[in-house]
């Protein structure tokens, strides 16, 4: 569902909209900590069985780097036979918390078939999830699935996006694909007013999320003229509740949620810069639970 | 930085390893012991299925090289991009980067050409942001050839360097 238009006067133009903070690793406390560097000494000692029975204890709290650390040890069997389906569960679990390592491990799993069925299509999904964390790998990665349109539609400029923040995150083998700037995607010309919506991926339509922050992705076809993001995050799912809005070249953005919880909605605006077209995406409703 | 961890003496014609900052990592633990409690009831169907449902990644990867050079060809590029979709973060996992050269020219020539070419392939990986600890690289020349043949054949398949990891 989509709408064309021109863009509101009341949409702030700003710089690239990937906010970068921690993720939320379910540190809780000294004592936690102490725990938790009890573990990864007995780990980095070799000592796997007792490593592993304090990662279990850990992850049974909700502790995400520990989950993340039993899925490695599965994956490699550390003290366990290797299982890359009992890695991925491990990994998965963590990864659902918003951990950015397993998240990144999660997609490579799905992307090479490791343990899981391949799905180029949720791997994209959690390499975005990634990428929004600062994951320069996955960023990389997702370039090459948008390059290739493996798991997403073919995109060359949201390609190149990925790849410029990867290269500028400090992988130097993006900058080979990255093409001078002024290039103009392949076809051109058609009538504006017909820009494609984005489809969106994650948060999915009422989902109920206990997180500091939400990593908001989705996927868009190639475009006939060059365009960006704007996404929008609201209250209530109207302008008037707004927390956050932002142009995204990219196909992902980390957004910290206000404390407090309730009910939120997210919607991506495809814009070309140059007309001021637009088309814009529906309201995607989720709900934070105050924490 | 790689580069200054595999240029070591290339007056030997024998097999160089260098082992890149795995630490403890390198370690191999023997398989965990198997439980001995009574047999389980018989289901044999179902086991042999699950084993045999999991999936596998491949885990080993070649580049071949024109004769004398050290220069990865364009085709390799994608073959580099599918090592960076499978290593997984966090892993100590050990890529081994083994160079080898056809028989060609002097042994000391090809152990020199065999790192060159192991050289290319660990910068290339590097270069996809695999951290540079996680390699072996392995310098092999004219020893342990892929294919065995006499003195002076330019054989393909002795051209390359493979990429396997555990």
């Amino acid at each position: 569902m989509s709408i064309a238009g021109r863009l509101p006067a009341g949409a702030a133009i700003a710089g690239l909209g990937l906010a970068f903070a921690l993720a939320g690793t379910g540190l809780v406390g000294t004592a936690h900590a102490g725990r938790r560097s009890d573990a990864i000494a007995a780990y980095d000692h070799g000592d796997y069985g007792s490593a592993r029975t304090r990662f279990l204890s850990l992850a049974r709290t909700g502790d995400a780097d520990a989950a993340y650390r039993l899925g490695i040890m599965s994956d490699l069997g550390q003290g366990v036979p290797e299982d890359a389906t009992e890695a991925f569960r491990w990994y998965r679990r963590a990864a659902v918390t918003g951990y950015a390592p397993a998240e990144f491990n999660v997609a490579v799993m799905l992307d090479s078939h490791r343990g899981v069925p391949h799905d180029a299509a949720q791997a994209a999904e959690w390499y975005a999830r990634a990428a929004t964390h600062g994951n320069h790998r996955a960023q990389y990665n997702l370039g090459l699935l948008y390059s290739s349109g493996e798991g997403v539609p073919r995109n060359r400029p949201v390609a190149q996006a990925w790849f410029r923040l990867a290269e500028s995150g400090g992988i130097p083998a993006a900058a080979e694909h990255i093409e001078a700037a002024g290039t103009r995607p392949e076809t051109r010309g058609v009538a504006s007013g017909r820009l494609h919506a984005v489809t969106p991926v994650a948060p999915k339509a009422d989902t109920a999320l206990s997180r500091r922050e939400v990593e908001i992705v989705w996927t868009a076809p190639a475009q006939t003229v060059p365009v960006r993001f704007f996404l929008q995050v609201a209250h209530g799912g109207s302008d008037h509740g707004e927390i956050y809005a932002d142009y995204v070249d990219s196909t992902a953005a980390l957004v910290r949620l206000p404390a407090g919880g309730g009910a939120y909605a997210w919607r991506v605006y495809t814009v070309s810069p140059t007309t001021a077209d637009y088309s814009i995406g529906a309201w995607i409703p989720f709900t934070v639970r105050p924490r | 930085m790689s580069r200054r961890m595999i240029s070591l003496s290339m007056r030997q014609a024998m097999p160089i390893l260098v082992l890149a900052g795995l630490g403890a990592c390198a370690q191999t633990q023997p398989p965990a012991p198997v439980a001995t409690s009574a047999p389980p009831p018989p289901s044999p169907p179902a086991v042999v299925a699950d084993t045999a449902a999991k999936p596998k990644a491949p885990d080993s990867l070649d580049f071949y090289f024109a004769p004398g050079s050290t220069k990865l060809r364009a085709e390799d590029v994608a073959l580099l991009d599918k090592a960076s979709r499978l290593y997984r973060d966090g892993n100590p996992i050990v890529m081994v980067v083994a160079g080898s050269s056809d028989t060609v020219g002097s042994p000391e020539s090809n152990l020199k050409l065999s790192q060159a070419r192991a050289d290319a392939v660990l910068q290339g990986l590097v270069a996809r942001g695999i951290p540079v600890g996680r390699f072996q690289v392995l310098a092999k020349g004219v020893t342990d050839l892929p294919v065995q043949t006499g003195e002076g054949v330019a054989n393909q398949e002795n051209r390359r360097v493979d990429l396997t990891w555990r």
